[in-house]
């Protein structure tokens, strides 16, 4: 069970700074979505957490900075979700789920391996899909195959790159309650970029707002989203309703126009 | 029972790997029997076996054809096709790029400048019979040195090592061309000859050498199999996935560069089997370096004695220098390949 810790993280591009001084700590076991604008640092805040980018401040697991984890340790906690667009040359879509144990296996892929390879593809429901060519499949087949190779690395922490972008509702709805469950049933922490602020409300415990780099709210869904934090971050005007059975419901109705000074 | 369904398909590839793996070693085998029978002195395929099988020293005409004459051409041929499809190999999986080999690299066109600085200079590092060699071995280095330091200046990803190795490979392309145009023509023909690729020059002694740098080599490459798998889901994923990206570009690289020295620097140029060895292989096995890897060396063995048993032939007593025969067999196999590929199998 992990808990992290992230204080005073700063990033830049060269001379163009993207995080500014981020202070947060995610809970073991919990699902948390960071949603924002384009460009407000969602991804690059993720690979910040998995360390393929090298941000300045503090990342802690369970107090251990990921600066002092070998590559492989990391890889051992964190499993990290891209978004598609990667070709992946003359691999099947079981050989991409199996790389999802590099870090745990040698050279050889021990029966763990081949079963833990073999749930990630049924609990994505992609069964069907094992002996095709991963090239071969549409965006969002993939995307299903690249969360099972993430879930396949069993791994303590789960980043995710908005996971659900080319997936139609039928499947972006499976994919996340999959995601939930999975997190409830094993109590993997679960970080991700999500778009789409009525399904982040619905699956998140927590909700993180990013703009221009800067976290605008910390919390729950239903403090988090309000028509002025929408007007504000996403200049929209956006209207919200809440159903006993879908939770909160965010409808954008029109942009505003942005005020030339 | 759809639980087995998922790992049979699966277990049922890697037993077709290593069935196709088996298979390539028998052609590899039958093909060591034929070869040996080419040339002058006529002896059969089962008389090859048999002095094969009784071993060197035991005076016998048949003896000293095969052990002393034959048998080094044809395992420099073998390491020579294996050395230069596994470099391949390894070079398309760590740059993620289907045209990536010794040559496309530069560094075949730096072991020509190393050779004709040999031949038309007299420079080198060692004097006597190994000048050639050294320079060619030595120059392969450099110029994979080179690749990987300019590709760092701007950080090692495979848009930069490749286009490093076009560079490098124009750099010394130009510099073998000024080193022929102030040449002698003898030298220049020599040099040319060299640079067509025989393996015609072998003997125990550079058969020896070159099995000693593979050997070296290929365990090392083939330990990295996992991590060269992960390579190509890009740099990122394989970061992610507890992969050292650099450190293995590294070696890869590294390794590469030293069996394709090891090897060219004795034969010269011979084109085409890094780049098409790979591809083949990877159409009947697949893309798992742990096979792919194993399965290129063999594929490049065959493709690369075959083309030099039928250059022996084709145009008897003359024989054609293997180099120009494997482009003769691969530029059309490779056309084929290109043409009917499966959709995006890369």
């Amino acid at each position: 069970m992990v808990t992290i810790t992230v204080d005073s993280l700063d990033f830049s591009y060269q001379s163009t700074r993207i995080l500014h001084g981020l202070n947060f700590t995610v809970g073991e076991g919990t699902v948390l979505c960071i949603v924002g604008p384009n460009g407000s640092g969602k991804t690059t805040l993720i690979r910040c957490l998995d360390r393929i980018l090298h941000p300045s401040g503090a990342i802690l697991i369970n107090g251990k900075h990921i600066r002092d984890l070998g590559r492989r340790e990391l890889a051992e906690i964190i499993g990290y979700v891209p978004q598609i667009g990667a070709k992946i040359a003359a691999a099947t879509v079981f050989d991409v789920v199996m790389m999802g144990r590099t870090p745990h296996m040698g050279w050889q892929s021990r029966k763990e391996d081949l079963s833990l390879v073999e749930e990630a593809i049924q609990l994505l429901k992609v069964d069907h899909l094992a002996d095709r060519e991963f090239n071969e499949l549409s965006g969002g087949q993939q995307q299903k195959v690249l969360i099972a190779r993430a879930v396949a690395q069993d791994p303590r922490i789960l980043l995710l790159d908005e996971p659900t972008n080319s997936l139609d509702i039928h499947h972006q709805l499976e994919a996340l309650a999959m995601i939930h469950r999975l997190s409830r049933k094993t109590g993997i922490t679960v970080i991700m970029a999500v778009h789409d602020l009525t399904i982040a409300a619905r699956y998140a415990d927590q909700l993180m707002m990013l703009h221009n780099g800067l976290i605008v709210g910390y919390g729950s869904p239903e403090e988090l989203i309000t028509q002025e934090r929408i007007r504000e971050v996403y200049r929209v005007d956006a209207k919200i309703f809440r159903d006993p059975e879908a939770g909160l419901i965010v409808t954008p109705l029109h942009p505003i126009a942005d005020v030339i000074p | 029972m759809e639980q087995s369904r998922i790992l049979e398909g699966y277990i049922k590839r890697i037993h077709g790997r290593i069935i196709t793996l088996i298979l390539l070693t028998a052609v590899l085998l039958t093909l060591i029997g034929v070869a040996a029978t080419l040339g002058s002195y006529p002896i059969s395929v089962i008389e090859v076996y048999a002095t094969i099988f009784a071993g060197p020293g035991t005076g016998t005409e048949a003896a000293t054809i095969v052990w002393d004459y034959r048998l080094p051409r044809i395992l420099m041929g073998i390491l020579t096709g294996a050395a230069l499809g596994v470099a391949g190999a390894v070079m398309q999986g760590i740059l993620r790029n289907p045209l990536a080999s010794p040559f496309t690299l530069g560094i075949a066109s730096a072991a020509s400048f190393g050779a004709s600085l040999a031949i038309i200079l007299g420079a080198g590092v060692v004097a006597g019979g190994y000048l050639i060699a050294a320079n060619a071995f030595l120059f392969t280095l450099i110029a994979a040195a080179l690749v990987y330091g300019l590709a760092q200046v701007r950080g090692i990803t495979p848009e930069t090592m490749i286009m490093a190795g076009i560079a490098i490979m124009y750099l010394f392309s130009s510099l073998t061309s000024f080193l022929q145009y102030i040449g002698t023509s003898e030298d220049v023909h020599a040099v040319v000859f060299w640079m067509f690729g025989s393996l015609g020059r072998s003997t125990w002694e550079t058969v020896t050498i070159a099995a000693v740098i593979f050997l070296f080599t290929f365990p090392l490459i083939i330990f990295f199999a996992r991590s060269i798998n992960a390579l190509a889901a890009g740099d990122e994923t394989a970061t992610s996935l507890g992969v050292a990206v650099e450190h293995v570009r590294l070696i890869g690289m590294g390794g590469a560069s030293l069996l394709t020295a090891g090897v060219i620097c004795f034969t010269g140029t011979i084109g085409f089997i890094g780049l098409v060895a790979p591809h083949i292989t990877r159409m009947m096995i697949g893309g798992d370096n742990r096979f792919l890897i194993p399965g290129t060396a063999l594929m490049g063995a065959v493709i690369l004695l075959g083309a030099d048993s039928i250059g022996r032939t084709i145009m008897a007593p003359m024989i054609l220098p293997v180099g120009i025969m494997t482009a003769f067999l691969g530029v059309p196999f490779f056309l084929y390949l290109f043409l009917r590929r499966r959709r995006d199998y890369w």
